[in-house]
């Protein structure tokens, strides 16, 4: 209310003055008048609508779900589960990070489809994401290959106050110095003696951030959904290239050099441990 | 007259024309402006936080808020007193749990101009820094979750949050950049040497001296790395012979380099009689002591910084070393530790 009442007296002022005053003052109002109309009418328009008599066709929607097992086996909290290597071993916490996720075409278009998420075994909030990425434009629409990498970037990793899913309300930054835990598993597992010890891995640093590159098969269309499953099994994660032996090694935190080689083999395995399924 | 009216059509239209844009939204929070001392370069504030008024406010409530710490009983506060220079005089601090830390408290003092923090150099600004010492067990264990979820729920703070930063939902990035915000502002640059330099104040006899050999190579080399003036540090990382077979391996817990075993990073002079006791692990309670060290009891350890190996050992009198310690002195800044901005604000 309060522009239009000042603008309604404004021109009942200029008015009076238009017929009061010389010709030369009458030209300067005029043009002032003209301007201060443009000036307003600019101001205000509303860029909404603008935007809104775009007719848009909606992007398909992507939904990556991430189903972590051991074997072909689904995760309860506590439940043992053994290994193929032997060892028995239980979760009560099972997050990580996965970090820009891409669909690639067969004409080699790159589809982004998030940045970071942290995925949780443990919060069925938390086992995926989804994006709307526009396909216009590209040369293809037939993705042959799903890129993600398991971890943290390099430039987020080496800055503490950031949003979203890296906001450290999540628990994944460490307390000794700057940068995020890509990896937690909490849990237990079984002695050779038959005791039940404690298991604590935080897998993490800059030699840690994992590439992995997974054959896909999927056409996108505009308007509609699609649903990517990809499988993490952590029976590979443990043991696909090299064997991880928990007894004598149960609580590795990445905060030392002599948990490069763990590390190193850790992100050779995780390299191997995801596929998608149907 | 005419004239006039034409200036207040003009105008109008302007305001008229302004008003939608107003309405959407308050003007933002106020530019804080830094008064930074002649001597000192300009300070290098990150571009997503930069200073206001009401940010640095927000940040010195929370500094000073126990609310920060798992039991309520531990702020920032606790183990940074402004009289003390911002650390603690303790050689340790000890958290909420009654547990004794590893590292001696360090100073906050000219934070703006330091590329990275700790001793160990394990955090690379400022809004890092504050993410750890709130969750790490042995400090103010508390977990972040927990820590905003209390903030949020003061409607003191939902305002703050709020005038600072236009938010609504309060998050740890934000109580972080507030906290950073208010540290920038911990600036000391008016020291009896300053006053000197500004023509403002006269040195003894023996802190003059003491100055000579602060930068002499063949005496106290001081300056070879805590830099006459401005900062007094290059903030480099260094092993300055402390043990034989450094007992905390320093910089190499970060990088994992064997170069960098048992290097810590060169703390500021400034306020440096403040601060005891002195060293990473606080092993010295006075500045003597630490003269001394420099004078003949550092030892000869892999990555031991070039500048000590070949100084000779037992170089500087009983009396040198008195004046340089004199000179030290003169960096305590008394309108610092007074300074109201600087104290718990409630």
């Amino acid at each position: 209310m309060l522009p239009v009442f000042i603008y309604s007296n404004l021109i009942m002022m200029s008015s009076r003055l238009l017929l009061n005053s010389s010709r030369r003052a009458k030209e300067t109002l005029i043009f002032l008048l003209c301007f201060s109309i443009v000036t307003v009418l600019v101001s205000c328009r509303d860029k909404e609508t603008e935007e809104e008599q775009v007719v848009t066709v909606n992007p398909p929607a992507v939904r990556v779900n991430f189903l972590n097992r051991v074997g072909d086996s689904a995760i309860v909290a506590g439940h043992f589960y053994d290994r193929d290597g032997g060892e028995s071993f239980s979760l009560d916490l099972f997050k990580y990070y996965i970090s820009h996720a891409a669909l690639v075409s067969d004409a080699g278009d790159t589809l982004y489809l998030n940045e970071h998420t942290l995925i949780d075994e443990f919060d069925a909030n938390r086992r995926g994401f989804s994006a709307c990425p526009s396909i216009d434009g590209l040369n293809s629409a037939h993705f042959n290959q799903m890129i993600f990498a398991l971890g943290v970037d390099q430039q987020h990793n080496t800055s503490g106050d950031q949003a979203g899913d890296l906001d450290p309300v999540y628990g994944m930054i460490w307390t000794w110095s700057t940068g995020y835990i890509f990896l937690k598993h909490e849990g237990q597992f079984l002695s050779s003696t038959g005791t039940t010890e404690p298991l604590l891995y935080h897998l993490g640093t800059v030699k840690a951030f994992t590439p992995v590159s997974l054959p896909i098969d999927i056409h996108l269309e505009n308007e509609k959904q699609f649903n990517i499953n990809v499988k993490f099994d952590l029976n590979k994660m443990y043991s696909a290239v090299s064997n991880i032996v928990f007894e004598g090694n149960n609580v590795i935190q990445s905060t030392a050099p002599n948990d490069l080689p763990w590390i190193l083999e850790m992100k050779a395995n995780i390299a191997q441990s995801f596929s998608i399924v149907n | 007259m005419k004239r006039s009216w034409i200036w207040i059509c003009a105008v109008s239209c302007f305001v008229v024309g302004c008003y939608k844009e107003a309405e959407n939204g308050p003007l933002g929070p106020t530019p804080y402006q830094l008064n930074i001392p002649k001597g000192l370069p300009p300070m290098i504030i990150p571009a997503d936080n930069p200073l206001t008024v009401e940010g640095v406010y927000l940040g010195r409530m929370l500094f000073y808020d126990p609310i920060l710490s798992g039991d309520n009983s531990q702020s920032c506060a606790s183990c940074h007193m402004q009289q003390h220079g911002f650390t603690d005089g303790q050689k340790y601090s000890v958290g909420i749990d009654g547990i004794e830390g590893k590292r001696n408290s360090m100073p906050l003092i000219n934070l703006g101009w330091q590329s990275s923090f700790f001793w160990d150099g394990g955090a690379p600004d400022l809004e890092s820094q504050a993410l750890d010492p709130v969750i790490n067990p042995i400090e103010m264990h508390d977990t972040w979750a927990n820590a905003v979820n209390e903030i949020k729920a003061i409607p003191m703070y939902q305002n703050l949050f709020k005038k600072a930063f236009g938010i609504d939902e309060i998050t740890t990035p934000y109580v972080v950049k507030a906290i950073a915000q208010f540290e920038r502002t911990l600036i000391s640059g008016d020291s009896k040497y300053d006053q000197y330099k500004r023509g403002e104040a006269y040195l003894t006899p023996l802190e003059l001296q003491g100055l000579d050999l602060f930068t002499d190579m063949n005496k106290g080399d001081c300056n070879h790395c805590h830099v006459l003036g401005s900062t007094f540090s290059d903030f480099a990382f260094r092993n300055t012979g402390l043990d034989s077979i450094p007992v905390d391996e320093g910089r190499y817990i970060i990088t994992w380099n064997p170069a960098d075993k048992g290097k810590f990073k060169t703390p500021s002079l400034r306020n440096i009689a403040l601060t005891a006791p002195y060293m990473h692990d606080g092993r010295f309670n006075t500045l003597m002591e630490c003269v001394e060290h420099y004078n003949t009891g550092f030892r000869y350890t892999p990555n031991l910084d070039p500048n000590l190996y070949t100084a000779q050992k037992g170089r500087m009198t009983q009396q040198e070393r008195e004046a340089i310690v004199a000179f030290m002195h003169t960096l305590t800044d008394e309108s610092f530790i007074q300074m109201e901005d600087f104290q718990d604000p409630r």
